[in-house]
């Protein structure tokens, strides 16, 4: 391999990066080039004060993994063949035969009317079924209030706490969210355990309330 | 990337594909910050880049079944970054110069009295490389941050490895002689 080869080859060599022959020619070659030798030289800082300068960028606040499921979760319940498309495909061919049917015989005044109460109608529908829908992902079931074989907790998770170590920290006790996050954050954890038996619920607590690195807050709900 | 944590992204997207969000988690932990700085390093504004980080991930999801496995994730989901990066750019004018363009810059002259610090050498070189066109930029970023291999980078970029090289070639003389005009780096071959 010429020179010219092996020195393209350096930026590489410098990340790491070339195949093991590569690299044997490329460090074979700098045991006799002083330019090359030199140029690595600049090449590694010039690498260090390149990741030096993207590490400074930090992304904000904004950039989370719950924005980031937000968008799947759009993207899932707006697919073809699931509930909220199948209602909004609905939707549309209703309208579709309503308004191509008896609507536009019918005088001005009784259609003005008639779509007034549709909007609000449509408006209190879909702002029911999204209240149902939006926490999906941490809604897994609902106990009734009158429940004796479960007992409820109340967990506040670490703002840092990703959603796998939430499922862990919730896994561990046997437990599964029924509600949340609420207006404060706080979630309804439900373990499989009947109030009265007190000693295992305070065991349950004791573990919650041990990761602290993820549970910020456990107690037994009221 | 060792092979082993290629092959754990590949599971990772697999799993992805029949829908698992724990699976999206990991490689959203793994990623997002990378995927973030390449795409702060294109577009040079932060709430585009966090847009398009997310929209790069999204579109991961949506085409994880795709994936056959015959690039690393790496490489895939920087060619969607690089992908919605251009497209985005092409919506608002951007403000770059051509390396011959560049060269012709001239930078404020300085003491050589004044001592070569790495703040100094940063700052001279985030300036560097703000001038250099989108492509050279591109190649340094992904080798020198990104630490990609320059097959990575030619099928991220969709050129042939001589132009990465070739690229790379331009890049590093621009940068080089752009320090030595402050004063950085006399000792450069």
């Amino acid at each position: 391999m010429k020179h010219s080869e092996i020195n393209e080859l350096l930026p590489w060599y410098a990340n790491a990066t070339l195949r093991e022959e590569e690299r044997q020619i490329v460090e074979g070659h700098l045991a006799n080039c002083r330019e090359c030798t030199r140029e690595l030289e600049t090449l590694s800082m010039m690498q260090q004060a390149i990741v030096d300068i993207n590490n400074a960028v930090k992304p904000s606040a904004r950039l989370t993994f719950e924005r980031a499921l937000d968008k799947v979760e759009e993207y899932e319940t707006a697919k073809p063949g699931t509930d909220r498309a199948n209602v909004r495909a609905s939707l549309r061919d209703w309208i579709g035969n309503f308004f191509s049917g008896w609507w536009t015989s019918t005088p001005l005044l009784p259609r003005a009317i008639i779509a007034v109460q549709a909007l609000l109608l449509i408006g209190l529908a879909g702002s029911i079924f999204y209240g149902q829908h939006k926490e999906k992902i941490y809604t897994t079931s609902s106990a009734s209030s009158g429940d004796r074989s479960n007992t409820r907790i109340v967990v506040s998770f670490d703002a840092n706490a990703s959603e796998q170590q939430m499922r862990q920290a919730i896994s561990a006790v046997h437990g599964k969210i029924i509600n949340g996050p609420s207006a404060l954050d706080l979630y309804t954890i439900q373990v499989p355990i009947p109030p009265e038996r007190s000693a295992e619920i305070q065991q349950v607590l004791k573990t919650l309330q041990q990761n602290g690195r993820v549970i910020r807050f456990a107690e037994q709900q009221p | 990337m060792t092979s082993s944590g290629t092959e754990e992204e590949s599971l990772w997207i697999e799993q992805i594909a029949r829908g698992d969000r724990e699976a999206f988690e990991k490689l959203y932990r793994v990623y997002s910050v990378r995927l973030f700085r390449y795409l702060f390093s294109m577009v040079q504004e932060k709430n585009v880049a966090e847009e398009l980080t997310n929209d790069v991930l999204l579109a991961a999801w949506k085409g994880a079944a795709e994936f056959r496995g015959q690039s690393k994730p790496s490489t895939w989901l920087f060619g969607i970054a690089r992908h919605k990066a251009l497209s985005s750019l092409r919506q608002v004018n951007s403000h770059t110069v051509d390396i011959k363009e560049a060269s012709e810059i001239m930078e404020p002259r300085e003491g050589p009295e004044e001592l070569v610090t790495r703040e100094r050498l940063q700052q001279r070189l985030r300036s560097a490389l703000q001038q250099l066109s989108q492509p050279h930029r591109e190649v340094v970023e992904l080798t020198f941050y990104q630490g990609l291999s320059y097959q990575e980078i030619a099928e991220i970029m969709q050129c042939s490895v001589n132009t990465v090289k070739t690229r790379m070639f331009y890049a590093k003389k621009y940068l080089r002689d752009h320090l030595e005009k402050a004063g950085i780096g006399g000792e450069m071959p």
